[in-house]
């Protein structure tokens, strides 16, 4: 009883290095890049460093309710590269911007759809599924883009990212709305723990009566929704509509996402802090590098260096939850 | 917590599967306070109609009454809709969750000011039930953190809440210490003395004798009987589950058997296995009984180092009549043929031939690694013939075969090896009668040649035609080795049950 009762305790401690883990390599990343450049902790880098991590915040909270479900999501790179080219043509076309806005929104939640619908409703796994909307996308964005070999959006879309409050740029102000909405809803909603409880046992889940298909289908619709979201907000920072917009996003994001604690075993996470960290470490570690001049070669290794850690942790935390 | 459901009724419920009839018009009653346990042998259909009662199966006719009205169960949700929990015989808890919103789980929308949850008002009902009937659990706590008797307290407090007037509970001692049993069968009592209706099933006849008031015997997916506890022994009821031919007789075996070929001594595994010891003769079928659970499987996978030993020796016989251990492959002395021959026995879209060739694909393939065709659609043709196979040719898909042929061919694979020894496991599970005969046939034909055998079937019936020694596990423990001519189905099913 007291051997089982050790074995407990010294689970518990190193539960508490796995998951609170990533907060500490965040801590140790930023104070080695504050002491190793003079240039990565001023005011004006890290609110730039905010930008660039705000895109990616709002893709991973669409996401990572789909990775806590137990599924996954490969497709949103592609669906916010479509719809955001179907929203800047109908701009091109002449219609204010909004009405661009909304196509490009109505276009990734009707993307997430076709996702939801095949993999509950036709039984394709999500891997599938999404990993030939990936392809598919890709190549219907493709088509609508590429001949035009790019096309400039509004200038007035495109002067969007310098608004800013304070160190805050407007875009980074919309990735905390939504991440702490999403926080909210999952911590504090019906709907939350049922996100939660479908991850943790899908079986008790329908024992309980909940209609699982629904739910996920509810869940790709959503992820699709805030992909098109976080399309917008990276096409008004490199001002132009080009073929390779938001190319590989997916891995980026799973990453960011398993790097923050959610897991990919499902029914563990959350966005704040969570993703959040994930989303931030992953960015400043990029900027970093690139501030102290380390060859940008590099970087792909270490970043996958980091994932495969991550990734490592997560497992251990899954195999000592059983 | 005082109950409003006075009865509930079952009448002349059916349901079949694919090739088999699960229940054949079952009858039964229920009163509120009353805890009424259901039994019968593995297979029975007691599964099968708790799975109905929960609405996770749907029955093919017959109707169900409660207080006299007649109601209809499509979903989980219908069911719990009409006051009826099921408490699965594995946990449906959500780990990752808090006790409260376990607890509370069907009644968070309920709980809901403005679209988000009153944690306050969720926190208090829960504590409200918790105190009641165990308050030494916290509803914050993680139920991750939560010992497995605090875990099925949990659900069933989950059922409270949910509003059930009519619980079933799914072997649910399974996996619970001692005390946690007490426990659990004083917050039966109370629930029960709070106008519950209580369904109970279990296999274990000193849990009837605890908690149960009346007992409905299933035999073959029919009604066998129905008594009173209190009016009642362990004979009588073990009687109805068995039927009137409990002590049928067999023909001698003719097994010419042999010297010890494998001794195995204190075998202590990872998977729970405790303290087996026993030897295995050449020329032998050793048959091993045991209900669900009892370690059958995990003796298997131990002695195939599947799992892995933590204590003990296996030794097999040398052919120069020393013992060994046994070597790291375990193909080289065991063929093995598993419980579920379509899962984890067969490729099931793969044709005859290369089901039967890929355990010794290397041996009829050349250095470059090519397969001789030629060889092995001999080989294919040779098995086929031994073991009397009936298939058009080697290249028809294993799947448009026949359960019997199919389990066949799992052997046929084994047998390429020459193994010295074959291990069963439930071999004529889900078979016809002709089937099941022919592969009876096939086991008496492997031990003529030499090979001993490891029969486990949850047919008591074929074990004692089968065996000639019968090894009795319960708990993952050795109960007893008997002689199959000192062995009776009361015998065995007593061992097993713990109650000789």
């Amino acid at each position: 009883m007291s051997a089982e009762l050790t074995l407990k305790r010294g689970n518990r401690i190193g539960n508490f290095f796995l998951n609170y883990a990533f907060y500490f390599v965040f801590l140790a990343v930023f104070i080695f890049f504050s002491v190793a450049s003079d240039k990565f902790f001023t005011i004006s880098n890290l609110s730039t460093l905010l930008l660039q991590s705000s895109y990616y915040g709002i893709l991973v909270t669409g996401l990572a309710f789909v990775i806590m479900s137990r599924d996954f999501d490969l497709s949103v790179g592609s669906v916010a590269f479509v719809s955001v080219s179907v929203g800047i043509i109908v701009m091109t076309k002449g219609y204010p911007i909004y009405a661009g806005l909304i196509v490009t929104m109505l276009t990734g939640a009707f993307m997430g759809f076709i996702n939801g619908i095949v993999t509950t409703r036709l039984k394709v796994p999500a891997f599938i599924t999404t990993l030939g909307m990936l392809i598919g996308g890709r190549g219907l964005g493709l088509i609508l883009v590429a001949e035009k070999g790019g096309i400039n959006i509004p200038l007035k879309m495109a002067q969007f990212p310098m608004f800013r409050i304070g160190p805050f740029y407007y875009e980074v102000i919309i990735m905390l709305a939504i991440m702490v909405a999403a926080q909210v809803a999952l911590s504090r909603t019906a709907f939350g723990k049922v996100v939660f409880a479908i991850g943790n046992n899908e079986k008790a889940s329908e024992y309980m009566g909940i209609n699982i298909k629904n739910v996920k289908l509810l869940l790709f619709v959503l992820s699709g929704f805030i992909a098109s979201i976080a399309g917008i907000i990276y096409v008004t920072q490199v001002g132009y509509l080009h073929a390779s917009l938001a190319d590989g996003w997916e891995f980026t994001a799973i990453s960011m996402a398993v790097l923050g604690g959610v897991s990919l075993f499902g029914g563990r996470g959350s966005i704040i802090p969570g993703a959040l960290v994930g989303v931030v470490l992953m960015v400043m570690i990029q900027n970093g590098l690139t501030i102290m001049g380390i060859s940008p070669y590099i970087q792909p290794f270490i970043q996958g260096l980091m994932i495969f850690l991550a990734i490592f942790a997560d497992s251990l935390k899954n195999y000592r939850g059983r | 917590m005082e109950k409003t459901i006075q009865c509930m009724k079952l009448s002349g419920i059916n349901k079949s599967f694919p090739g088999v009839r699960a229940l054949k018009d079952v009858s039964m009653d229920f009163y509120a306070g009353e805890v009424i346990s259901i039994v019968g042998q593995n297979g029975a259909g007691k599964s099968t109609l708790m799975d109905i009662l929960g609405g996770v199966k749907q029955k093919d006719s017959g109707e169900i009454y409660i207080d006299d009205k007649i109601v209809h169960f499509r979903s989980p949700n219908d069911s719990m809709r009409y006051g009826i929990s099921y408490i699965h015989q594995e946990l449906t808890l959500f780990n990752n969750l808090t006790v409260s919103e376990n607890v509370m789980f069907n009644k968070l929308k309920s709980n809901q000011s403005f679209l988000f949850l009153n944690y306050t008002k969720i926190n208090r009902k829960c504590s409200e039930i918790l105190e009641k009937i165990d308050p030494s659990i916290k509803f914050g706590s993680r139920v991750e953190d939560l010992a497995v008797g605090q875990k099925q307290i949990v659900e069933i407090s989950r059922a409270i809440a949910t509003g059930a007037s009519i619980i079933i509970f799914d072997e649910p001692t399974s996996s619970l210490t001692l005390r946690e049993k007490e426990n659990l069968f004083g917050l039966i009592d109370f629930l029960k003395s709070q106008g519950f209706i209580i369904i109970y099933i279990t296999h274990l006849f000193e849990e009837i004798f605890r908690v149960a008031d009346r007992v409905y015997v299933l035999r073959d997916g029919a009604n066998a009987g129905e008594v009173k506890v209190k009016d009642t022994n362990i004979n009588e009821i073990v009687k109805l589950m068995l039927g009137e031919y409990a002590n049928k007789l067999y023909v001698e075996k003719n097994h010419n058997t042999g010297e010890d070929l494998l001794k195995v001594e204190g075998l202590y595994s990872n998977n729970g296995i405790e303290n087996v010891s026993f030897n295995l003769k050449k020329r032998e079928v050793l048959g091993i009984w045991g209900l669900l659970g009892s370690g059958r499987t995990e003796l298997v996978r131990t002695l195939l180092k599947i799992d892995a030993t933590t204590a003990g020796k296996v030794e097999i016989r040398k052919s120069d009549n020393s013992f060994t251990g046994l070597p790291k492959k375990f193909t080289r002395n065991f063929g093995y043929v598993p419980e579920n021959r379509r899962e984890e026995g067969l490729f099931l879209n793969a044709s005859v031939m290369n089901n039967m060739s890929i355990g010794r694909i290397q041996k009829i393939s050349n250095r470059a690694g090519f397969v001789n065709k030629g060889k092995e659609s001999k080989l294919t043709k040779d098995a086929s013939k031994e073991l009397g196979i009936k298939m058009v040719n080697g290249l028809q898909r294993v799947e448009t075969l026949s359960g019997g042929n199919q389990q066949k061919v799992v052997i046929a694979r084994w047998l390429m090896f020459k193994p010295d020894i074959f291990i069963l496991d439930d071999p004529t599970k889900g078979l016809d009668i002709g089937a099941k005969a022919e592969v009876h046939n096939l086991i008496n034909k492997l031990v003529d040649e030499g090979i001993s055998v490891i029969l486990i079937s949850s047919d008591i019936d074929e074990l004692l035609h089968m065996s000639d020694r019968i090894m009795i596990l319960a708990d993952k423990k050795l109960v007893k080795v008997i002689d199959y001519k000192e062995a009776s189905k009361e015998l065995l099913m007593q061992y097993a049950m713990g109650i000789k």
